[in-house]
């Protein structure tokens, strides 16, 4: 297991932009880590979404590509329907006219061969005005590779992207519409997927919603006992997860696999992050916005652990006791939902390395604290690490010392280590200081990025 | 003495059917509505109760059924006497008492007046800090229906609640609201929830579910006991002293009937207030219990 002191920052204060407040995607190509940075609001240039690339041997980062500009329009500032109606708009800094970045963030990157065996770099956008997908060859130029949003203008992002066998999937997550914007959820879950992404032609992966109108968006993909698995957002009933062998022609057939947020309803709202360790696949469930989401009127709730095996059957390692079709639930590691903690309301990122799984947390605390103008402000993103997924121990409870950094966004397994990109908030600074009349805790700001290994 | 297993629900819940079921696990004791946790001591019950007889009527024929092995007219008497001549006891004392009468059975509980006022269920796990907590639910609009329909027989047991003058919705929120505040608070896995629809359309796949949480046998033929909650001595009515303590319509047909239980639609109007939809909160609450 990596130690806490075996992981070293290699990268801080957003690298080079301080705006940059969240690793939001990362990749390994050709020997280097490629890592999409995304900022909370699109005000002018200076919040361009950028790609990173970090050389593990000379330690060194350098900007591979940064968003281009456009005119604002009346996309460019929105309301975020998790902060309410009557929250300030998004991108609120900008005149009409003036330049913003078409991208503000990249929320997937991943890798495919194309049909000659070439490997090639994806990354997906956040973007007001339509999700592009953009690749590289080289992992130094990036071209646009579909039309936004495949077509249509009001997808925000593609959060999940797989490479499986020879196919790119990718789920669009988010809307930008009439002024509002929607993170998480569209009309209706969507999943496509390409034998040949440059040749721009996108399939229906599956029938929309899984023929499930509450299921409002795909939030994960993974690969796992050569199938593709889905996992769903869905408000009303809680997620769903799929799986499918990806063959023949798309729509393919899916079986469900989990349902009903694993009967623990809509409180598992998410599958907010999967990953195949030792023979299961692991299943993160969460709930956006700081543990309630606002939008829909649900939570707040911790994050579960679910682990699934290729026969279906699953087992709850970390949540609630429950009562189920499946027989009686008990947590295997003996920890209630978010690891015996409230405030951990996502189980954000996970990882396999080195014959350990790493689950990193979003964690609320420091967004509780701040906002409510307490004493302090505590918290940071917790790191638990398993052989076995039954036991756990904690590599950090305190984001490696900082409260800020409220969540493991990115986690990747790689031969150089296994990278940690950070959710860092430390504007949550100003507003306590604001409401508490005190002088801030600390300076700096900004994503950081760690190396364990 | 085990501690006691408590079914945290409101009123018209599937509660009489399923206490007596679980009740009726070999190992497991299923007692009609005692209501001894919405008071510190017996005096103080019975001051309550006064005006409302019936509701002293689970804990008058419990304690003539263990103190006499019978329910007459007469063990009740005698039982309402013993009661009389304790008022100065703790109502825990009282539960203690009918603890150690049915050990080493565990005893169940259920007393749906217990969760209307959370000092009432703080008081149960202040008594009970070990006690096993099972949350029981029911539809919104089926419980709402059910209550409407339950307050109009009001007079035959006595009661002068009108049904004009209740608001299902608002019971069932409150109630529920109590419960998963308090069961927050607890320990993990020492409240677990279930749906009662679900229990009641699929006892054979839920009950060894609820006996292995317990540590009781889940094995068929403690099962099969349970899904005879007629063999309770409090599934009929009691004598004239005490007639209830439980569900009248239990009471006169306790045979369990397997049949899936539908569950209603949250969305349309109410049934009982047909110009009202279900509020905000109900519809979240109802979604979180899986209402969806």
């Amino acid at each position: 297991m990596l130690e806490r002191a075996r992981f070293t920052e290699i990268g801080r204060d957003g690298i080079g932009n301080p705006r940059s407040l969240v690793a939001q995607s990362m990749g390994y190509f050709d020997g280097a880590l490629f890592l999409g940075v995304t900022h909370p609001s699109g005000d002018g240039p200076e919040d361009a979404a950028r790609i990173l690339r970090y050389d593990p041997d000379a330690s060194t980062w350098e900007v591979v590509y940064e968003s281009p500009l456009v005119e604002a329009d009346e996309n460019a500032a929105v309301h975020d329907v998790y902060r309410g109606e009557s929250s300030r708009k998004l991108g609120r800094g900008q005149e009409k006219g003036g330049l913003v970045p078409r991208y503000r963030g990249f929320r997937g990157i991943t890798q495919l061969a194309n049909g000659h065996g070439e490997p090639l770099l994806f990354a997906s956008t956040l973007s007001h005005w339509g999700s592009q997908l953009l690749v590289s060859r080289d992992g130094r130029h990036f071209e646009e590779a579909c039309e936004p949003g495949l077509g249509d203008p009001n997808v925000l992002s593609f959060r999940a992207t797989l490479g499986f066998r020879d196919k790119l999937f990718i789920a669009p997550v988010g809307t930008v519409r009439e002024g509002v914007m929607d993170r998480n959820f569209g009309d209706v879950a969507r999943l496509f997927v390409s034998d040949d992404p440059m040749s721009r032609q996108w399939h229906d992966a599956m029938e929309p919603g899984f023929g499930d109108p509450t299921n409002l968006s795909v939030f994960a993909i993974a690969a796992f006992d050569d199938h593709v698995y889905a996992g769903t957002g869905n408000p009303e009933r809680g997620f769903e997860l799929w799986k499918t062998r990806a063959q023949g022609q798309p729509p393919y057939q899916w079986k469900r696999v989990l349902t009903r947020g694993a009967w623990r309803y809509n409180v598992n709202e998410t599958t907010a992050s999967m990953t195949a360790f030792n023979g299961a696949l692991y299943v993160g469930s969460g709930l956006p916005g700081l543990g309630y989401d606002k939008a829909h009127d649900v939570g707040p709730a911790a994050a579960e652990l679910i682990r699934v095996w290729p026969d279906d059957s699953w087992d709850l390692l970390v949540g609630a006791s429950r009562f189920t079709p499946d027989g009686l639930k008990i947590p295997a590691s003996l920890r209630g939902p978010g690891y015996d903690d409230a405030d951990n309301s996502a189980m954000w990122a996970m990882a396999p390395y080195d014959s350990v799984l790493y689950v990193g947390t979003h964690h609320c605390k420091a967004f509780h604290d701040a906002l409510g103008g307490r004493d302090s402000i505590g918290g940071g993103f917790q790191l638990w690490a398993s052989a076995d997924g039954e036991d756990w121990d904690a590599v950090t409870m305190d984001g490696f010392g900082d409260v800020f950094a409220t969540g493991v966004r990115t986690l990747l397994p790689t031969p150089a280590g296994l990278f940690l990109g950070t959710s860092t908030h430390r504007e949550m600074q100003r507003l306590w200081s604001a409401r508490t009349r005190r002088p801030a805790q600390k300076s700096g700001t900004g994503l950081s990025v760690w190396l364990g290994r | 003495m085990p501690a006691p297993l408590l079914i945290l629900c409101p009123m018209r819940s599937f509660s009489s059917v399923v206490c007596a079921m679980i009740g009726q696990h070999p190992q497991a004791y299923g007692l009609p509505e005692v209501n001894l946790f919405i008071a510190d001591n017996v005096g103080e019950l019975l001051r309550i109760h006064a005006p409302r007889p019936h509701g002293m009527h689970g804990l008058l024929r419990t304690l003539a059924q263990l103190e006499n092995g019978e329910q007459t007219d007469e063990s009740v008497k005698a039982a309402r006497a013993w009661l009389e001549a304790r008022k100065d006891w703790t109502t825990k004392q009282v539960f203690d008492h009918i603890l150690a009468a049915v050990e080493p059975l565990v005893a169940v509980d259920k007393t749906p007046r217990t969760v209307l006022r959370p000092e009432c269920l703080e008081r149960a796990y202040a008594i009970y800090p070990d006690a096993n907590f099972l949350h029981l639910t029911r539809h919104p609009r089926s419980t709402g229906k059910s209550l409407i329909s339950n307050l109009k027989r009001n007079a035959e047991w006595g009661g002068t609640f009108s049904a004009d003058r209740v608001d299902p919705q608002g019971i069932w929120l409150k109630a529920h609201t109590n419960i998963t505040q308090f069961a927050a608070t607890l320990p993990e896995g020492q409240c677990l929830r279930i749906k009662g629809e679900d229990l009641l359309s699929d006892p054979a796949l839920y009950l060894p579910q609820i006996a292995e949480w317990l540590g009781l046998d889940p094995g068929a033929e403690a099962i099969e006991a349970m899904l005879h909650p007629e063999q309770s001595p409090y599934a009929c009515y009691g004598p004239e002293e005490a007639k209830f303590g439980n569900d009248p319509e239990f009471l006169e047909k306790p045979a369990f009937r397997a049949s899936r239980v539908r569950e209603p639609a949250l969305a349309g109007a109410l049934d009982w207030a047909p110009d009202r939809e279900f509020d905000k909160p109900t519809v979240k609450l109802s979604r979180e219990l899986g209402y969806a």
